[in-house]
């Protein structure tokens, strides 16, 4: 929508530039050119937009070629990239564990798991090539597909980067000092439930789940809850000055740590597959309505 | 007074070790500092961290205050600010990740060019991990020329094993001392210090004799 004002506005800049006479121009003849309104209008079509299906009803001759697949209508979001937006305007989709969940995140998710992203030694933590990581970039803003043969690093690297470029910070909205309060991982669920939005709760228990999948492979990747913990909790704040963002990205550090300890000992006693769907009672948050046992 | 720190050494020099995440940056400091074998698992750095060592190379007793900072690319704000006044800079890849060595010319290369301030400052690089060598993708050679291309000093080395460690920050502090600037700047550090400690100590002695 702001997109559109933004059009609008320069539109009736260049309007109205053309309607003044060239500067310089000593003629001083003002040319007014009067837009009637529209006539014979009929009623096409009714399109709507939501997260989960996309645009709706557009008639088949204004779709794009590619838009369609299986039979669906591939849902593109309402902004052009997928990085640096709010989840607001992305397409999303749910995970096993009922979040709402940004598809890209998704789609790069599946991707890692996939190509065996899990067991590979510090994961998350290795740098991938830079001019890689760009390419991917760049094909994922364009056709929201991560390219063939692009490595488990890079789309890890990219899931860093999606975080880090989300305005606001994911875990900005935690108060500092109630972070530093939490003794134990109940204690920062249930800050979680109370204080984030339930989007942001939403993405928190995606990510802190995929760190439990990644730290139960420690052993083959070098990266338990600590290291992977360290090194997600930099791109959850986004504090300006570098050491106020230092000071609170080691508090983030512990208290996601926390998390994801929980998440794996859930998930230990529950042992649901990480994609089921009904898992709804081992999520790592702990909703703020609901009635905590314990 | 003779084991007063700010007499014991005669030039004082900072030092940068920067490159991707997980090359081996903390584990080359632990392993040079404390002289001790690596264990396989060092955590991430956050932010930066450092470490000081004296040693003596070409005559000189040196004091080597070694800055390690934090490969992930969330703290690259903060590791700018201490390219400032670095006399040395350790690049830092590891020979069993291409990608980590492709990343110092499009990545960390830049961040001296626009961070460093000191324009003589020395540059060390270093392919570590070369105790992996069945896993080796970055060759000796592509070191070599990486390292002419953009006037480093080259080494490999194994944090693990410790070869080549010591080496590494002893020729790096030897080509300090070559250049005169930089020779300048370390001493003149070491000379305001003692300067300092001189005249604390003689108020004391006064403050004593009263």
């Amino acid at each position: 929508m702001q997109c559109g004002g933004g059009d609008g506005d320069e539109e009736q800049e260049v309007l109205a530039g053309a309607g003044r006479p060239p500067r310089g121009d000593g003629d001083g003849d003002e040319i007014i050119m009067e837009i009637g309104w529209p006539t014979d209008v009929r009623h096409v079509a009714h399109v709507t937009f939501d997260r989960f299906h996309g645009f709706r009803g557009v008639p088949e001759e204004l779709l794009q070629p590619g838009a369609v697949v299986d039979g669906v209508v591939r849902a593109p979001s309402a902004s052009k990239t997928v990085f640096g937006v709010s989840t607001d305007s992305m397409q999303c989709a749910y995970d096993g564990r009922g979040n709402s969940v940004p598809t890209v995140l998704l789609h790069l998710q599946r991707r890692l798991y996939d190509q065996g992203g899990l067991t590979a030694e510090g994961i998350f933590r290795v740098a991938a090539d830079g001019a890689q990581e760009q390419y991917a970039r760049d094909q994922l803003n364009d056709s929201g597909v991560v390219p063939d043969g692009v490595d488990v690093h890079c789309i890890a690297g990219l899931i860093k980067a999606w975080f880090r470029e989300l305005p606001g910070g994911l875990l900005d909205e935690l108060p500092a000092e109630e972070v530093t309060r939490c003794q134990t991982a109940d204690d920062c669920a249930r800050l979680c439930g109370a204080t984030l939005p339930a989007p942001r709760a939403a993405l928190l228990d995606w990510a802190v789940n995929l760190m439990a999948d990644v730290a139960r492979e420690e052993k083959a990747n070098k990266m338990g809850t600590r290291n992977v913990a360290m090194v997600f909790a930099p791109n959850m704040t986004r504090a300006d000055d570098p050491l106020t963002a230092l000071g609170h990205a080691v508090q983030l550090m512990n208290f996601l740590n926390m998390l994801v300890e929980r998440a794996l000992n859930l998930n230990m006693h529950h042992d649901p597959p990480s994609f089921s769907s009904s898992s709804a009672n081992s999520s790592v948050l702990v909703k703020a309505a609901a009635p905590v046992a314990n | 007074m003779a084991s007063s720190p700010a007499s014991s050494y005669d030039c004082s020099f900072k030092v940068l070790l920067i490159g991707d995440s997980a090359v081996g940056k903390s584990s080359l400091l632990v392993s040079f500092v404390s002289a001790a074998h690596i264990d396989d698992d060092i955590a991430p750095t956050i932010g930066v961290d450092f470490k000081i060592k004296f040693l003596s190379v070409g005559g000189k007793k040196l004091k080597l205050t070694i800055w390690d900072t934090a490969g992930q690319e969330r703290f690259r704000t903060i590791t700018s600010s201490y390219y400032r006044g670095a006399h040395g800079i350790i690049l830092v890849y590891d020979v069993t990740k291409r990608e980590s060595f492709t990343n110092l010319a499009e990545v960390w290369t830049k961040e001296i060019e626009l961070h460093s301030t000191n324009k003589e400052c020395v540059k060390m690089l270093v392919g570590n991990k070369v105790d992996k060598d069945e896993d080796r993708m970055v060759t000796k050679e592509e070191g070599l020329a990486f390292a002419q291309e953009c006037g480093c000093l080259f080494v490999e080395s194994s944090a693990k094993t410790r070869e080549n460690v010591e080496k590494c920050f002893e020729e790096l502090a030897l080509k300090i001392l070559e250049v005169p600037s930089l020779l300048e700047e370390g001493s003149s550090v070491v000379k305001r210090n003692t300067l300092k400690q001189k005249q604390e100590n003689s108020n004391q002695s006064g403050g004593c004799c009263q």
